[in-house]
């Protein structure tokens, strides 16, 4: 009797939903499997033969073949072993099942029967409810990640005998979650905030601006001042994740294999601090069927890099299409993979070999020396960063300081009227934040008062300015303004935005 | 160019023989002329097996030697000659001859050497800066090796006021070291000069550098260092200059400075201090005026220079043209550069109200007011 079920995969950051198709007919007795299959989907048969047999079913002598379609797709992954499994049961006959045709099957057997966790859920069973599934029966070690979506009916099974009792009409219950509920529990546990920042008061500021812009920021000073420190507690100041960031976040942890059962989803913004010493396939993304890179894992979020001069020239220069693109292609000989990550790329960085330039009493090093590190950075790169901040060290006085500063809390009320205020300007265009206005706009989006206009030409001509910083300049005073709360640019916004201009 | 002279080239170009050994072969030999005609027994009076090794080596003619120079738009100007600079003679172990490309200083105008740190603060920086242009502006002749840092600030400050400058280099004159100079050798050549006593071609070998240093302290009236450590090879040329009995001046800094402590020495073992441009100025016109004791020099001028130069009345700190709160933080910037971070801190330890935005504008005003200067994100006062 030929029959078919329902499961998905992940290609790259798309769901695909997967026909297993069994057909069981008399003949010489066998078992085959075909449809573009990687080794280890075609290793299935064995897992299900034996896990059938040891839940006490048993594989009737026929000739059974499967075929996975749309057969032209690579299949990877095991999250195919139980459609495989209800399917090959249901075709020969040895189990009744109901409603097989809106439910999608996922998950992996193991010898025993036993479910186990698979990668990618969460992607997949969205898009299983956008095409309409009813209900959805993966692993139990997957419940929460795939309960995330509202709107589909999640069963979280331990073995394949509490799936072939669902399908036979038993009574189970599916898996629910309060979301919110769970989101304030795990948001309440963020711990880094600026208030155990002492002083630093121009780095607050730069950092508030760069979080209320979306601007790329660098970070300089000596070692020990602190920019670690307050790159860290960036995240805390951005506006809280909501439900579809959250969602798109997740699917793509989801899709790298980042979630388990402890973290099932992702419900505060990442911070990615990658080591200096990564590839450029761990920045970008990349093997031989690609998963998403440290980039696009900071996707909405931040992406930390220490010590910017130490990482190797060509993963930095990974970083320029992402950076224009919002998006990283990887191509591969049968797809081109997609993976977001539209990032905001906070940099720290010494001012030269031993840290303490411009302070001559304790820096030796010669002005080649600097200069051969300062330029280890492309200029495409820096080109990029809109806000560039110095960090001095502490002192002994404010590390005793009881006095507490300013929380973070306080910060992200200025930082979320500014995103308001940017909202509202840019309905109905494609930018966001105004980071990302497009020099053609400029002119548009950036109005400024008259006297403001005569400070610009004038900041253009004694600074210097190239196009492209000037440009930067205008858009790092409309956010200042943003967060002023004014519509029109003033003076004292462009001025204050010449103070976090890049020194080369 | 007389025959005798293209043997001195000849004989400065082989490798191995130094000016004390053309001095030798002259010495013996009567010209260097027949220095060259002579047996290779008569040589090994005077030269080592190794130089003499070197002499038969040698492929270039005398001839090829000049076409090279000419080529090259160098010229080479021995001891015995007109054109060789006055100063080089009077020193003890003077060149023999020296290669020249653009000018050298007449005898009649007065000359500076300014030497400092390669690896220089932003302090130092700016002194060399204003020295340089000082100088320009008095019609002084700036000395230096165009190294890095306050050599080559100085000297590319008194071009760009217009005025003269000299670099001895411890290579070839037609080659261009450090090689990221290249735009102020460039303009040295056409509105200053370069020379060197090296051979064309020569590398710039570490040896050559003690020995260049003398020419520098030789050619000037005064020597003046800005910013030299402890152990600094800056002090190679001051121990020149006092053999040479050259006159020298430091730029003092503050004693913290580490950069400031070998001119600090300096100055306690007897070097006289420079305070101002002006004062630099009024010391080389001084020791000037002391080497031409037969009257060349004429007292009209160096008043006028002087005049010139003190026009420029005394810097307070009130600036009448800039607001109060511009004037408030006028008095916070130092030579020696601060993050905002730290004049900020100040400023409120000082009972000084604005917020941080608002301090930030008012740093900027006085950047574009020509008041500070932004290095790498730090302030410094101008």
């Amino acid at each position: 009797m030929y029959t078919y079920v329902y499961s998905g995969m992940m290609q790259g950051m798309y769901a695909r939903m997967l026909r297993v198709e069994v057909d069981a007919s008399f003949g010489l007795p066998s078992f085959d499997m075909v449809g573009n299959m990687a080794f280890e989907v075609k290793e299935a048969r064995e897992r299900v033969r034996v896990a059938v047999k040891n839940i006490g079913k048993q594989l009737p002598n026929l000739r059974i073949t499967v075929n996975v379609s749309p057969a032209h797709l690579k299949k990877a992954g095991t999250g195919l072993d139980l459609p495989i499994a209800i399917g090959a049961l249901y075709a020969s006959g040895e189990i009744r099942a109901q409603g097989l045709e809106e439910t999608l099957f996922l998950g992996e057997l193991g010898l025993n029967g036993e479910l186990r966790g698979i990668q990618g859920v969460l992607p997949i069973v969205n898009e299983a409810k956008r095409q309409g599934f009813a209900r959805v029966v993966l692993p139990s070690a997957n419940a929460k990640e795939g309960a995330f979506v509202q709107g589909i009916e999640v069963y979280g099974m331990d073995n394949l005998t509490d799936v072939l009792e669902l399908l036979s009409g038993e009574k189970k219950e599916p898996y629910v979650l309060d979301t919110a509920a769970y989101f304030q529990e795990k948001a309440a546990s963020d711990t880094a905030d600026f208030s155990e920042v002492q002083g630093q008061y121009q780095a607050r500021r730069a950092a508030q601006i760069a979080a209320a812009g979306f601007h790329h920021f660098l970070l300089i000073g000596p070692p020990g001042a602190g920019k670690t420190m307050i790159a860290r507690r960036l995240p805390s100041i951005l506006p809280p994740l909501s439900a579809e960031e959250s969602m798109e976040i997740s699917s793509i942890y989801s899709v790298a294999g980042k979630l388990d059962e402890s973290t099932p989803f992702i419900t505060r913004r990442p911070f990615l601090n990658p080591h200096h010493t990564m590839s450029v396939q761990a920045m970008a993304g990349g093997g031989r069927i690609p998963r998403p890179g440290v980039i696009s894992l900071a996707h909405r979020a931040v992406l930390f890099l220490d010590e910017l001069p130490e990482f190797r020239r060509d993963v930095l220069e990974v970083l320029r299409q992402p950076m224009e693109e919002k998006r990283v292609q990887i191509a591969r000989s049968e797809a081109i993979y997609s993976f977001p990550a539209d990032f905001m790329l906070v940099a720290a960085m010494n001012p030269c070999p031993c840290g303490y330039y411009p302070d001559r009493n304790r820096c030796k090093c010669t002005d080649a020396e600097i200069t051969r590190y300062t330029s280890k950075i492309s200029g495409p790169i820096l080109d990029r960063i809109d806000l560039c901040c110095q960090v001095s060290a502490v002192r002994i006085e404010e590390l005793r300081e009881v006095k507490p500063s300013e929380s973070s809390a306080v910060m992200r009320g200025r930082v979320l009227k500014a995103r308001e205020r940017q909202q509202v300007r840019f309905q109905g265009t494609q930018i966001c934040f105004n980071s990302q206005i497009p020099a053609m706009d400029i002119a548009r989006y950036c109005a400024m008062t008259k006297e403001a206009e005569l400070c610009a030409g004038l900041l253009f001509e004694r600074l210097q300015l190239s196009a492209r910083a000037y440009h930067r300049l205008l858009k790092v005073a409309r956010t200042i303004a943003d967060l002023e709360d004014s519509e029109l640019i003033q003076e004292a916004h462009l001025k204050e935005a010449a103070c976090y201009r890049l020194q080369r | 160019m007389c025959e005798e002279n293209l043997w001195a080239l000849w004989f400065q170009s082989v490798p191995g023989i130094g000016r004390k050994t053309i001095y030798r072969l002259e010495e013996k030999f009567g010209s260097l002329k027949q220095a060259a005609a002579a047996q290779e027994e008569e040589l090994r009076q005077v030269l080592k097996p190794l130089q003499i090794e070197s002499l038969r080596m040698f492929s270039q003619t005398p001839d090829g030697l000049l076409r090279q120079c000419e080529r090259t738009g160098v010229k080479y100007v021995t001891v015995r000659e007109g054109g060789f600079p006055n100063r080089l003679k009077e020193i003890p172990d003077p060149p023999y001859g020296i290669f020249i490309k653009g000018a050298l200083p007449e005898g009649d105008r007065p000359t500076v050497a300014i030497i400092g740190a390669r690896a220089c603060s932003a302090y130092g920086r700016e002194c060399a800066r204003l020295m340089g242009s000082a100088a320009a502006a008095a019609g002084i002749w700036v000395i230096s090796g165009m190294a890095r840092g306050i050599d080559s600030i100085s000297q590319s400050a008194c071009l760009d006021a217009g005025g003269k400058s000299v670099a001895v280099l411890g290579c070839g004159a037609d080659i261009c070291y450090p090689p990221e100079e290249r735009p102020l050798y460039e303009r040295l050549v056409a509105e200053g000069g370069i020379t060197s006593e090296y051979p064309l071609g020569m590398q710039p070998l570490n040896k050559n550098f003690p020995p260049r240093n003398r020419l520098i302290s030789g050619l000037a009236d005064l020597v003046l260092v800005i910013e030299a450590r402890e152990k600094s090879g800056t002090l190679i040329t001051v121990d020149m200059a006092l053999e040479q009995g050259r006159e020298v001046a430091v730029v003092p800094g503050r004693i913290t400075d580490a950069l400031s402590l070998g001119c600090h020495k300096l100055y306690s073992q007897g070097a006289r201090i420079v305070i101002s441009p002006q004062q630099m100025v009024e010391m080389v016109w001084e020791a000037f005026a002391l080497r031409q004791k037969n009257g060349e020099y004429s007292p009209g001028r160096k008043a006028a220079a002087i005049a010139g130069n003190c026009a420029e009345e005394e810097k307070s700190t009130y600036d009448p043209y800039l607001s109060p709160f511009l004037n408030q933080l006028l008095p916070l910037l130092d030579t020696t550069p601060q993050s905002v971070e730290v004049l900020y801190r100040i400023f409120s330890e000082n009972d000084g109200h604005a917020d941080l935005p608002q301090f930030l504008t008012g740093l900027l005003e006085l950047e574009l007011a020509g008041k500070c200067r932004n290095v790498g994100g730090q302030f410094i006062k101008i």
